[in-house]
């Protein structure tokens, strides 16, 4: 029995060290900036109550404006904050919503509405952390049926 | 040869090249798959030859109606492409300009085994100029 224990603590103490260790494995974490002039929300004439679920569910990934809590200071979740981050904003970046052209920014709208739709976005495990990300069915509809129609009257040239 | 054969032969023949020169008829001249597609008489787009050949080496066997991947079918059918309302049309011509220009298409994992299939260089900047370029065409404040 003592041997066992003795064992774990073992075990214990090494995972300790590594954890230690991790921590200083850099992560470079992408920078944050709130002058955003092209700023989706900013330049694309949101109701307040349609821009905050924006804000809340896809900016930490999707904008220059990544609120970085504590525990992203913390390795391992550091790292994936990182790769979750720059995958994120090379994907769509809404700060820089209004450099796109026309047919771009009817492509992220298309493809936003997409993946709030089916579910894939916000990316799930963000969603552990972030209980305000989490979107009811009739938020997802609203934030839908908003970017739906903002695509419509964009191709249309209103 | 016996003679009998021999004729069999040269009718076989005959018959032969004679049903190919009617079905060439059959195919309209010089049009490429995409036109052939589409209902109207007039197509939204024309997509040239040059990349007709690029899309038909490198992407149309996973993005068509008869792909057995239905993500990626799913996610973008040639054959369909040319049947979309313009404003999905547009999308996912801004759609196909961005997956190459970022290099994210044909998925690295299928070129380790198909290498022949990557876009080169020159293939990948005449896609992008035409389907983003086609994209633009589409806009209706750019038709008139
Ligand atoms: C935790 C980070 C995170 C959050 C939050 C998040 N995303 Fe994403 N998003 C990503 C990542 C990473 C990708 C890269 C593509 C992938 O892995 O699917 C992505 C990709 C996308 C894409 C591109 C998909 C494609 O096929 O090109 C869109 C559009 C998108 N997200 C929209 C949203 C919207 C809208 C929200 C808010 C409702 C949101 N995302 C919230 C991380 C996030
Ligand atoms: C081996 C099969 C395969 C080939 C070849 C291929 N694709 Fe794809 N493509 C896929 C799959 C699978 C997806 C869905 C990937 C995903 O959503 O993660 C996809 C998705 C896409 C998308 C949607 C991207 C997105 O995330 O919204 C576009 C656009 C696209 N492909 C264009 C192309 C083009 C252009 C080519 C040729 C240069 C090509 N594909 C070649 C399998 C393929």
């Amino acid at each position: 029995m003592a041997k066992k224990r003795r064992i774990l603590l073992k075990l214990l103490f090494w995972i300790l060290v590594l954890f230690v260790v991790i921590q200083f494995i850099p992560a470079k974490k992408p920078p944050v900036s709130e002058q955003n002039p092209n700023d989706f929300i900013r330049t694309a004439h949101f109701p307040d109550s349609v821009a905050v679920l924006f804000k809340n569910a896809c900016y930490d990934c999707h904008s220059n404006q990544t609120v970085y809590p504590w525990y992203t200071y913390v390795a391992p979740v550091s790292w994936l904050i990182v790769r979750d981050v720059k995958d994120g904003r090379k994907h769509v970046n809404f700060s820089e919503w209004n450099s796109f052209k026309i047919t771009k920014k009817l492509k992220v709208l298309d493809k936003a509405a997409d993946e709030i739709k089916s579910g894939d976005m916000p990316f799930w495990p963000f969603l552990i952390m972030h209980p305000k990300a989490r979107l009811t069915k009739k938020e997802r509809k609203i934030m839908v049926e908003w970017l739906d129609n903002k695509g419509e009257k964009m191709f249309s040239g209103e | 040869m016996k003679k009998n054969t021999r004729n069999r032969i040269a009718t076989f023949v005959v018959v032969l090249s004679g049903a190919l020169f009617l079905w060439a008829f059959t195919l309209p001249e010089g049009i490429t798959k995409t036109e052939k597609l589409t209902k109207d008489k007039k197509p939204a787009f024309v997509m040239p030859e040059n990349v007709n050949k690029v899309v038909m080496n490198s992407c149309y066997g996973c993005h068509n109606s008869k792909s057995k991947g239905e993500k990626s079918k799913k996610k973008l059918n040639f054959d369909k492409l040319p049947t979309l309302h313009h404003h999905k049309m547009v999308v996912k011509l801004q759609d196909i300009a961005d997956v190459v220009h970022d290099g994210d298409m044909p998925p690295k994992k299928f070129l380790v085994k198909h290498p022949e299939k990557a876009l080169t260089k020159s293939d990948k900047t005449l896609l992008q100029k035409w389907a983003s370029e086609t994209a633009e065409s589409l806009m209706p404040h750019h038709q008139q």
